[in-house]
């Protein structure tokens, strides 16, 4: 079984600005918690290996800026996700309403084979906060709505959680996979056209 | 013998000219313009522009055109949209009133045409008879004198050889008016024929040319109708400000120097500084897109707040970036884009010098935007305690929306923001407090006048024509563009052209800084005293009545302003020498004030704190000046002067 290869999973992680984002992935990848509050500019990634069961799992996680400006960048970094964590802050009535709009985004963007099925998770972030206003019950109606999207409630700053809905994520970025290889569909293979007759050279060859 | 081939139309004689045909031809072809006229109902009188007046006529007339005001609160005063349709109609009415002149002048050549075509009808049908009766007559006569000439019994006949020669004569005779006739009538043929050419001038040519002159007055017409209406579309006080580009929204729309969505959202902002993640969080979409609509009919009036008009703080400062984003231009000019760029390779100690050269390059508008915007800004930095929004936190979120391009790349992002933390960090030295109370020269805020001028008259042509006589604040605003102390703005007309004819209006206009700086000492008074009118006004008169009689001496002031006014006159100048001399000057004072850099550059910063207290208040001292504008008989006789 360890004979497997290696397997990198990319996941994208989307939701409205200031919900937390940065400080998710720093908490799960460096343990860390800032309390400085800056804005991400464009989209950064960072990679953590990871234990699955008999698997090692390297993680790409990459964090989106949630300003409005960038998120016509999507395409880009979406394109190959194989998970996609949608963040909100609990906080923040308006950071769960968006959920709805950057999953659709989402789908759209990185236009993922049987897009009904795409493994999302929700994180509603911030609980450690006092002013809650999201409850648990109406983030996870929606979730179910959604094909049974999982959804965890974290604190990027005092770290609850946070392992455990990552672990999710790969998971089910894990299962997809399979799903997937055992479909064997392999991308048909691009050609490199062989070029004939080299051009031949002329004096000397150096 | 080709003159005279059978004709196979008429008679099938051979004697009938070729020209016969084309006296038909032109017979018939004055009947067409003649029968034009005839049935003038379905031609000529047939009106495309009066049923198309008619047609907006009854439109205007349904219950919804009439109930139809302008969506923007003035109940009563005509929407564009509105006034364009009465001209359409009126500009129809006109064209068909030319038409019916045009119809006059056609009718008179119909009618010759008529009268020429009655003519050559008579004249030749009577002269062919006249021939075909004397060939007749001549035929009569030959057969006679044949018969007479093959009687069997003409030996018998008594006095033959007399009455043979007598029926010869009358042969003979017959002939020549058979040939006369013939001639006559083969002349008449001709002599029509060579009027060809006059028919087609007079007639034809002559249509032509009258209808040239009506398409030609119409033309005039419009030429002359469309301009006015373009004009009024693109000084409309109320048009879209969204993706407008921003100078044409402030000099030739609302006339102010700040445009209305950065002007309502700072005011509305300006209870909110410390709100936490001001610029940063994202507010509800719908809310947001609702404010913009309501921004971009400008039915917001200054004074409102945010809680009356249940936003939260985060919606007004989404709006705000979104105009700026939306802006066609960014705000700091695609065409400075590749100096703004280079500024985050220079070394930092040169970077806000830098930085002042090219705000010196903006346009005025834009200037005075910018500035407002960044001391906004900064006013949020001050309170990052709570509003956590350092100048670089906020530099993140904004940088892009002041200075980008769509499409650029990731890595461009950085450079907006940089610049815009310098902006902010060092506003008081990049964006001198007081020098826009140039433009408070200008009579108050457009909304609270537009109410006045509602109530001095209802009628419509008062509210977009401002006839120069009467002298309402209205009326002086519009007066005040030419206005000399206002070189500034009116040179962002041409702002394009940094030549130097513009450093030389720019360094007249900020030549008065010692008056702006009295303006500015005076609007810290202003504002201590602003619920005082007169106070106010006492403050605010001096630089005004100042400015005619040249620079006045410099008061007594804060010495770090003094320094800044130098800079701003050496900094136009310096565009045109090397940069290298006066690199020194710009932040320094010149050396023969003997005085050390570094204690003028800290006195510098604490002087520019203590007017921050002042600027900080930027908007209420701007209305107060306002206000004072109106009711001071003094600045609108200034004003009208010019």
């Amino acid at each position: 079984m360890a004979l497997r290869k290696k397997v990198l999973l990319k996941v994208i992680i989307l939701g409205d600005s200031g919900v937390g984002k940065t400080s998710l992935m720093n908490q799960f990848v460096n343990r860390k918690f800032s309390n400085q509050y800056k804005a991400t500019i464009g989209a950064d990634f960072l990679t953590k290996e990871l234990q699955i069961d008999d698997r090692l799992v390297t993680m790409q996680i990459w964090d989106t800026a949630g300003q409005e400006r960038f998120q016509s960048l999507g395409v880009a970094f979406y394109r190959g996700a194989d998970c996609c964590v949608l963040v909100m802050d609990v906080t923040s009535p308006t950071s769960f309403k968006s959920l709805e709009s950057w999953k659709d985004e989402f789908l759209i963007q990185a236009g993922p084979r049987d897009p009904e099925n795409f493994p999302f998770v929700v994180l509603g972030n911030k609980v450690d906060l006092e002013n809650r206003m999201i409850p648990t019950r109406k983030a996870q109606s929606w979730c179910q709505e959604k094909n049974n999207i999982p959804y965890y409630e974290t604190s990027a700053k005092e770290g609850v959680n946070v392992e455990k809905a990552f672990e999710t994520v790969a998971r089910n970025a894990l299962a997809r996979e399979k799903e997937i290889d055992q479909q064997a569909d392999f991308p048909i293979p691009i050609r490199i056209p062989q070029q004939e007759d080299p051009p031949k050279r002329d004096g000397c060859s150096c | 013998m080709n003159r005279f081939k059978p004709f196979f139309n008429v008679a099938k004689t051979d004697d009938t000219p070729e020209c016969y045909n084309r006296v038909r031809y032109i017979r018939d072809s004055c009947k067409v313009l003649a029968d034009l006229r005839k049935s003038e109902k379905d031609f000529l009188n047939k009106s495309i522009d009066n049923d198309i007046s008619k047609a907006f006529k009854e439109f205007r007339v349904t219950d919804n055109a009439r109930a139809y005001y302008s969506p923007n609160g003035l109940t009563g005063s005509p929407s564009i949209l509105n006034s364009t349709i009465d001209d359409l109609i009126q500009i129809h009415e006109q064209i068909d009133e030319e038409r019916k002149k045009w119809f006059e002048k056609f009718r008179k050549i119909s009618d010759q045409a008529k009268e020429k075509q009655a003519y050559i009808r008579q004249t030749i049908s009577d002269l062919r008879d006249n021939y075909e009766r004397a060939k007749k007559n001549y035929e009569t006569a030959e057969s006679n004198f044949k018969k007479f000439q093959n009687r069997p019994d003409r030996m018998s006949v008594p006095n033959y050889d007399e009455r043979f020669r007598e029926l010869e004569d009358i042969r003979i005779e017959c002939d020549r008016n058979r040939i006369s006739a013939h001639d006559i009538y083969v002349t008449e043929i001709n002599r029509t024929s060579s009027e060809e050419h006059s028919i087609t001038r007079d007639f034809f040519l002559r249509f032509l040319c009258e209808e040239q002159t009506f398409y030609t007055d119409i033309q005039q017409l419009l030429s002359n109708e469309i301009p006015k209406i373009q004009n009024r579309i693109d000084t409309d006080r109320l048009a879209p400000s969204f993706q407008c580009d921003i100078s044409e929204h402030c000099v030739k729309r609302i006339q102010r120097p700040i445009a209305y969505p950065i002007d309502i959202c700072i005011d509305l902002l300006k209870n909110s500084v410390g709100e936490e993640g001001l610029f940063r969080v994202s507010p509800a979409l719908i809310k947001q897109k609702k404010l913009i609509s309501e921004l971009d009919l400008q039915l917001i009036q200054k004074g409102s707040t945010l809680s009356s008009l249940g936003y939260e703080p985060h919606v007004a400062a989404n709006a705000l970036k979104q105009y700026l984003r939306d802006l066609p231009e960014c705000l700091l000019t695609n065409e400075l884009l590749p100096q703004w760029n280079e500024i985050s390779v220079l070394n930092e100690d040169v970077r806000i010098q830098r930085i002042s050269e090219l705000l010196v390059q903006l346009p005025t508008i834009n200037y005075e935007n910018l500035r407002q915007i960044i001391r906004f800004l900064s006013r949020v930095v001050d309170e990052s305690s709570t509003s956590r929004m350092t100048a670089s936190a906020l530099s993140t979120c904004i940088g892009y929306s002041l200075l980008g391009v769509k499409d650029q790349m990731p890595g461009a992002y950085k450079q907006g923001s940089t610049i815009v933390e310098l902006m902010i960090t060092h506003h008081e030295i990049l964006f001198p407090s007081d020098n826009h109370i140039t433009y408070q020269s200008k009579p108050p805020d457009v909304i609270p006048t537009l109410r006045s001028s509602k109530n001095y008259s209802n009628s419509v042509e008062d509210l977009i024509n401002i006839e120069p006589s009467k002298s309402s604040p209205r009326n002086s605003r519009k007066q005040v563009a030419p206005h000399p102390p206002l070189v500034r703005q009116a040179s962002s007309q041409m702002d394009l052209t940094y030549g130097s004819q513009i450093y030389k209006d720019e360094t007249s206009t900020d030549q008065p800084p010692a008056e702006q700086v009295a303006g500015s000492n005076s609007s810290s008074n202003l504002y201590v005293a602003r619920k005082s009118n007169n106070n106010n006004n006492n403050g605010n008169v001096r630089p005004e009545i100042h400015r005619p009689l040249g620079p006045p001496p410099i008061p007594p002031m804060a010495r770090p302003r003094t320094v800044y006014k130098k800079e701003q006159e050496t900094s136009p100048i310096k565009e045109n020498n090397e940069l290298s001399t006066n690199d020194i000057s710009i932040l320094s004072p010149p050396l023969e004030d003997g005085i050390p850099v570094g204690n003028l550059l800290s006195d510098l910063y604490t002087g520019a704190t203590n007017s921050n207290m002042n600027t900080s208040q930027i908007n209420d001292s701007r209305i107060s000046s306002h206000q004072y504008n109106t009711s001071s008989p003094a600045t609108s006789e200034e004003i009208t002067e010019f």
